[in-house]
């Protein structure tokens, strides 16, 4: 008895389960029969299958604005509107005006790196730029300068007046170099100059056989000619036995290696080239001047009027030390990466930050630049949407609803419209209709979204299942049969415990194993299926009273026959098995026992 | 009688039954020769623990032996499987207990004719014969009550009658009136004689009842797991009184 008690407990458990699933028990509250509003987007065939199309006269008369309906007509049948184009142009214009916000806000973060940032930009790129005009944009004026004496240039000729009217400050080896004068070998080895390299100066200075040019240059007017500009005939030859500057340097460069040893040669090739560019009539760069011994004050005095330096030097500067510099526009004048974190810290608004560093952590300072550049058409595309979906809000609400009331789709048309091919069931953005029964449907959320509006015909429901507590159902059907299967093998056990007697007895008579085993399983399957038809019973009627009382009779009629002998069947189906399973064990114990326990008179 | 050549209907040889238990081996039965006539009525006696339940069961073919053998007619024990066993439990040797055995939830006639289900015996055939052995036991009228509406010397006569379902050649009587009162203990004796003359059906009893000793053919005394000694009725001192209200 036990036993079956186990058995008989279980199944009303399962019953109890299998009825609610089968009336889809209602979570929500029921809806009335008649309208039922849904809100939403229907994913379909489009969304405008979401309400018929409404005539203008009736949308006119309902207190929808002309020029609204005006904009929602439809494309096929200029005389009917469709109330989603509505819908959606209120949507569209929220939307865009939360945009419009969102990019005015964004570009209070972006204007002020508008005017700055280009000049630093430029610096990378190694455009000159104007001292003054980098100041303005935010460059230490020191840093500017520096940046300045490294890119200017001094000219040649008026190094070369400083070189003449201050001949003490220089060495004369250079002087004569720059002035292009001869160079005996005697003031050579006064400077120290080697005594075989002033040799081969001497030689290379040698003049080319045409006697014709060394005639024809007369002395008086060739010396002229060298102390001031560049004689049109070319520099006279150096008298023999001397060399000029230029060639001494020519021979260093034509021998790299040579007299390496001199520390005077060593010298001489650092800034002897100086003076040779500065004797054939070059410009030099102020740094150079400064390196050749040119004295800075001087350097810097000869070049007042040259305020611009090259991006390249600023870009050398600020590599040394860019702490004068805010790090953003030092980032981007040394084309270093930008973190999102860094540029909001600078004030670059953290959307447009993002975006710019798309799936990475950094970006450029051009891309932001360009980001800046096109971000006034941005304000000018949300501020037009704004203006094109303005009109929407004309339309009032209560207008709207008493043309979806009347212009909803039916449950038919929406059936008719889903993708399924048998038509039973529609697909719409989350509820399943399907139309079983005549007009009674049930829907199952798929998700937590809701559909359109759809307008049912009397008589009709929608009724929610909860998904989530099935699942728990299930779980907690499937122990408690698992726990009534092993109390059942428990019961089984003791039964056979206790029928020690008459199973030796049968024994005794004549029966073999097979029998008794087959005895136990019939006996237990026997019970196994009263058990569950009595549980079944009583789950069944349980749930019935529970849902009829407290949601409505009507919902218990939602039931179908063919449902509810299913659930029994699947019950008693259960029930047997699970029985039977839990007697094999017991069964087989029975089969072992020996004849000879007949005549025990205890256990 | 005691002249005529006879068959033997059980017989052992050097039977030894060892039990295992907790790793110690115990023999319960050392060496038996015992040699059963077809319709004698042999009554096994002895103490507690010499053996003879387990020689009981040797002879009753309810067990089988460690070493020797077992013959019951002519058909060594030992050699047989399970079910060859059920047939023999079920065609040659009828079962009598002492707490009767029978299956509550059947009627009388039902419990008769469950040994012929057994054997395969049709329904029809069966009911008639049932009919017949129940009349013979005394209790015709009976055959619709369940056990529980019978009294204890009634059920061990349906008992008997079961016993007898399928004709067999040995009834093995375990204390059959161990559980019946003395007037009832006797009606079941003179059954078992009755049957054991008139139908020629040998009987194996193991019995303390004196009363069943005073009618068996020869009695054997064990002892130890040995036989100790096997005597004709004869030679057996027997005093066996009558109680006041008993008839003779």
């Amino acid at each position: 008895m036990v036993t079956a008690g186990g058995i008989f407990l279980g199944i009303a458990f399962l019953a109890t389960v299998l009825t609610q699933y089968l009336m889809q028990w209602p979570v929500a509250p029921k809806v009335d029969p008649g309208f039922v509003q849904l809100d939403g987007q229907i994913n379909g065939p489009g969304p405008q299958e979401a309400y018929r199309p409404i005539p203008v006269e009736a949308g006119l008369a309902a207190g929808i604005p002309e020029a609204v309906i005006k904009k929602s007509l439809l494309s096929t049948d200029k005389s009917k509107f469709s109330l989603t184009s509505i819908l959606t142009g209120q949507f569209q214009e929220k939307r865009a005006i939360k945009n419009l916000a969102r990019v005015n806000k964004e570009w209070e973060g972006l204007k002020r790196f508008e005017k700055d940032l280009p000049l630093y930009l430029d610096i990378l790129a190694g455009k000159d730029i104007a001292i003054e005009d980098a100041v303005k944009a935010g460059v230490p004026e020191k840093l500017a300068k520096k940046a300045a004496l490294l890119s200017a240039s001094c000219e040649g000729a008026a190094v070369l007046d400083y070189l003449k009217t201050h001949p003490g400050k220089i060495d004369p080896i250079y002087i004569a170099t720059a002035l292009d004068k001869d160079i005996t070998p005697a003031q050579a080895a006064a400077a120290g100059i080697p005594a075989d390299l002033a040799a081969k100066a001497v030689e290379a200075s040698a003049p080319a056989p045409p006697p014709p040019a060394e005639a024809s240059a007369t002395p008086a007017p060739a010396e002229q000619a060298t102390s001031g500009a560049a004689a049109p005939q070319g520099p006279p030859p150096p008298a023999p036995g001397t060399f000029r500057g230029t060639v001494l340097d020519t021979v260093l460069k034509e021998n790299p290696d040579a007299w390496s040893d001199s520390k005077v040669v060593k010298k001489l090739r650092r800034e002897l080239p100086v003076y040779a560019d500065l004797a054939a009539g070059k410009d030099i760069k102020a740094e150079d001047a400064i390196k050749a011994g040119i004295p800075k004050t001087v350097v810097r005095k000869l070049e007042k009027e040259y305020p611009k330096f090259n991006g390249a030097n600023m870009v050398d500067l600020l590599r040394e030390d860019s702490s004068g510099l805010k790090p953003i526009y030092a980032a981007a004048a040394l084309d270093q990466d930008i973190t999102v974190a860094d540029a909001e810290r600078a004030g670059v608004p953290r959307s447009i930050a993002r975006m710019l560093a798309g799936s990475g952590k950094a970006f450029k300072a051009t891309a932001l630049n360009d980001a800046i550049k096109i971000h006034p058409t941005w304000i000018k595309i949300w501020k037009s949407r704004v203006k094109r979906y303005a009109v929407f809000n004309e339309a009032k609400q209560s207008a709207i609803d008493k043309l979806a009331k009347e212009y909803a789709i039916t449950l038919d048309e929406a059936l008719a419209l889903g993708k399924h091919p048998d038509k039973r069931t529609a697909d719409m953005g989350g509820i399943k209709i399907v139309n079983t029964n005549g007009r009674k449907i049930q829907a199952n959320f798929i998700k937590d979204k809701s559909a359109g509006s759809i307008k049912l015909a009397s008589g009709d429901y929608i009724l929610i299942p909860d998904r989530n507590s099935w699942y728990r159902m299930v779980w907690l059907v499937v122990m408690s049969l698992l726990v009534c299967t092993v109390g059942i093998m428990n019961s089984m056990l003791m039964a056979v415990t206790e029928r020690f007697k008459e199973i030796g007895t049968m024994k005794c008579l004549g029966a073999l194993d097979s029998f008794v085993v087959v005895l136990f399983l019939l006996e237990s399957g026997m019970l196994g299926i009263c058990a569950s038809v009595l549980g079944w019973v009583l789950g069944f009627v349980t749930m019935v009273l529970i849902a009829g009382f407290s949601k409505g009779w009507d919902v218990v009629a939602t039931m179908s026959i063919w449902g509810v002998l299913g659930t029994l069947g699947f019950c008693v189906v259960i029930g047997m098995l699970l029985t039977l399973l839990a007697t094999i064990l017991p069964a087989r114990q029975a089969a072992k026992m020996p004849a000879a326990m007949a005549l025990r008179s205890e256990i | 009688m005691n002249e005529q050549k006879r068959e033997y209907v059980v017989r052992t040889k050097d039977l030894v039954k060892e039990f295992t238990m907790g790793g110690q081996t115990l023999q319960a039965l050392k060496g038996i020769q015992l040699d059963v006539y077809r319709g004698e009525y042999i009554s096994i006696m002895g103490p507690s623990g010499s053996g003879k339940s387990t020689l009981f069961n040797m002879v009753g073919g309810l067990d089988k032996p460690t070493r020797g053998t077992v013959f019951i007619n002519d058909v060594d024990m030992a050699q047989l499987d399970a079910q060859e066993l059920a047939y023999l439990r079920c065609r040659t040797i009828g079962y009598i207990f002492q707490s009767f055995n029978l299956i509550p939830v059947m009627t009388a006639l039902e419990n008769v004719t469950l040994p012929m289900v057994f054997a395969g015996v049709p329904q029809d055939e069966g009911i008639e014969r049932g009919m017949e052995l129940l009349k013979t036991v005394g209790l015709g009228d009976r055959y619709n009550h369940k056990p529980t509406e019978l009294s204890g010397g009634q059920q061990q006569r349906v008992a008997c009658a079961r016993a007898l379902a399928n004709n067999p050649s040995i009834i093995l009587a375990d204390e059959p009136t161990g559980n019946l009162d003395l007037k009832t203990g006797k009606e079941i004796i003179d059954l078992l004689k009755r049957l054991n003359v008139e139908n020629n059906v040998t009987i194996i009893s193991a019995t303390h009842d004196l009363k069943m000793l005073d009618i068996s053919d020869r009695i054997v005394w064990i002892r130890d797991g040995y036989i100790e000694r096997i005597e004709e009725r004869e030679d057996v001192q027997l005093q066996v009184g009558v109680m006041e209200g008993e008839e003779k």
